[in-house]
Formats: structure tokens, C-alpha cells, sequence
């Protein structure tokens, strides 16, 4: 286990185009403080695939924890969540496709003694019933989730 | 079990936000006690920062805090206090 992840189980990373994964991280820490299990890389397509896939595997190395890592992407299909795929054999990851902050902020109180897939999916499930309607929330109708 | 519940009101102007809110899950979250912040007719966990955001509770606005559970008690004194001292925020 990597000493900086502060004993945690599960490592967090997100891989996401341009700067959206920087900010994901920094807005996150701005709500919840700290995250040294958390880290944020991009995609940058000036780059080679190979030398993008040792960055991310880089990444994925600085955040590994007892257990392994959660990787959260920004879109099923795009150059990060295919690259991370490309390592699922390889690492112990789980890739969370579609990150959101709802989802982002869940994954710091979520209980570290579950498995690496059973948090991944429950982030997945959080961050997906965490879209609203706003008009019918305001509405006062049922919290109707997309 | 025990049951406890009291009135706090939200003194900081940005009122419950992502920050505050998170705020206020974690500290529920250090209590066995089972957390429900009520405001009007709607309540939320208080150990769900989704929750606590969707209750849309802004500055003036006075909340209910209740929990049951063995710590109950200390659970709404602490989770009172921090809202009554602006979650620590400075607005």
C-alpha cells in the first residue's frame, strides 16, 4: 500500500479530457477538505497512447491502496475510460464511468471496508440517482430522479 | 432507544450548502444514533450530504434536528451546535 493514501483500503483516481478532472478534484476538496487517497489526471492527446497509459498507470500507483483503485472516468467510450479499460487486467481497478460530484463527495464517507467492486457500484448508483429535475423538486412533487 | 429533538437555526447566509452540508453528515456520522433533519414539511438523513441538500434550508431558516439511537442526545447537542455556530464557515 502506498504511504501516502493515509491507510485507506481504496485509492481514488480520475481520468478525464482537459482539465475537467483537475477541477473535479480541487472543487471536491473545496467541499470536503483534503483527499490524500484522491488524485486527477488528463488526457492529453498531444500525447502517444503509450505514453499516456504509463501516465495513468503512474497515477493508478500513487493512489493504490490495500485493496486497490477506483477509477472514475468522464465518459464511457472516451480516450481516458478506454485507456483505464486497457488496464483492467493488469491492476486492481474498477472503472466508474460518468463521474459527477454527487458521486465525488460520496466516495469520501463511503465505508472503506467494503469491496472494491461493491463501492463501485454503489458510486454508480449514487451518482446516477443523485440527477434531479429541479423544476420538481421545487414543485414539491416527488423527488423525481433521471 | 432514545429519542431526542431539537429546534436550530441556520445562521450562516449561504445557509446549507455543499460545505455545510457535508459538514453536518460527517458529524452525524460519528454517532450510532440514527440522524433526520426536518425543515418544513421535508426531511433528509443527516447522514446523507445528498439528503441534507435537497431540503434547500437557507439562512433564517430554523431546522429540526432529531435522532434515535443509544446517542442520541450528544448527537443533536453537537449537530445543533455547529449549525448554531455557522458551521464554522465565515458566511
Amino acid at each position: 500500500m502506498n504511504d501516502n493514501i493515509d491507510g485507506k483500503r481504496t485509492g481514488y483516481l480520475i481520468i478525464a479530457h482537459g482539465a475537467l478532472g483537475h477541477e473535479l478534484l480541487n472543487t471536491l476538496e473545496f467541499i470536503a477538505g483534503k483527499q490524500p487517497n484522491f488524485g486527477a489526471i488528463a488526457i492529453d492527446h498531444a500525447v502517444d497512447v503509450d505514453a499516456a497509459r504509463n501516465i495513468i498507470i503512474e497515477a493508478i500507483d500513487a493512489v493504490m491502496g490495500e485493496e486497490g483503485v477506483v477509477i472514475l472516468t468522464d465518459l464511457f467510450g472516451g480516450a481516458p475510460s478506454n485507456l483505464a479499460i486497457s488496464l483492467i487486467d493488469e491492476k486492481p481497478i474498477e472503472i466508474v464511468a460518468g463521474v459527477n460530484m454527487p458521486l465525488l463527495i460520496y466516495a469520501t464517507t463511503i465505508d472503506d471496508n467494503l469491496k472494491l467492486k461493491e463501492k463501485a457500484v454503489r458510486l454508480k448508483d449514487y451518482g446516477r440517482n443523485n440527477i434531479f429535475l429541479a423544476s420538481d423538486v421545487l414543485s414539491g412533487s416527488k423527488k423525481e430522479k433521471i | 432507544m432514545n429519542n431526542h429533538s431539537k429546534p436550530a437555526t441556520i445562521c450562516n447566509k449561504w445557509g446549507l450548502h455543499a460545505r455545510t452540508s457535508f459538514k453536518l453528515a460527517k458529524k452525524a456520522m460519528g454517532f450510532t444514533s440514527d440522524v433526520v433533519i426536518g425543515w418544513e414539511k421535508r426531511k433528509a438523513n443527516g447522514k446523507d450530504i445528498g439528503d441534507l441538500l435537497m431540503l434547500g434550508a437557507g439562512f433564517g431558516d430554523t431546522l429540526t434536528v432529531s435522532a434515535k439511537g443509544p446517542d442520541a442526545k450528544n448527537a443533536v447537542d453537537d449537530i445543533v451546535k455547529l449549525i448554531e455556530t455557522k458551521f464554522d464557515e465565515p458566511e
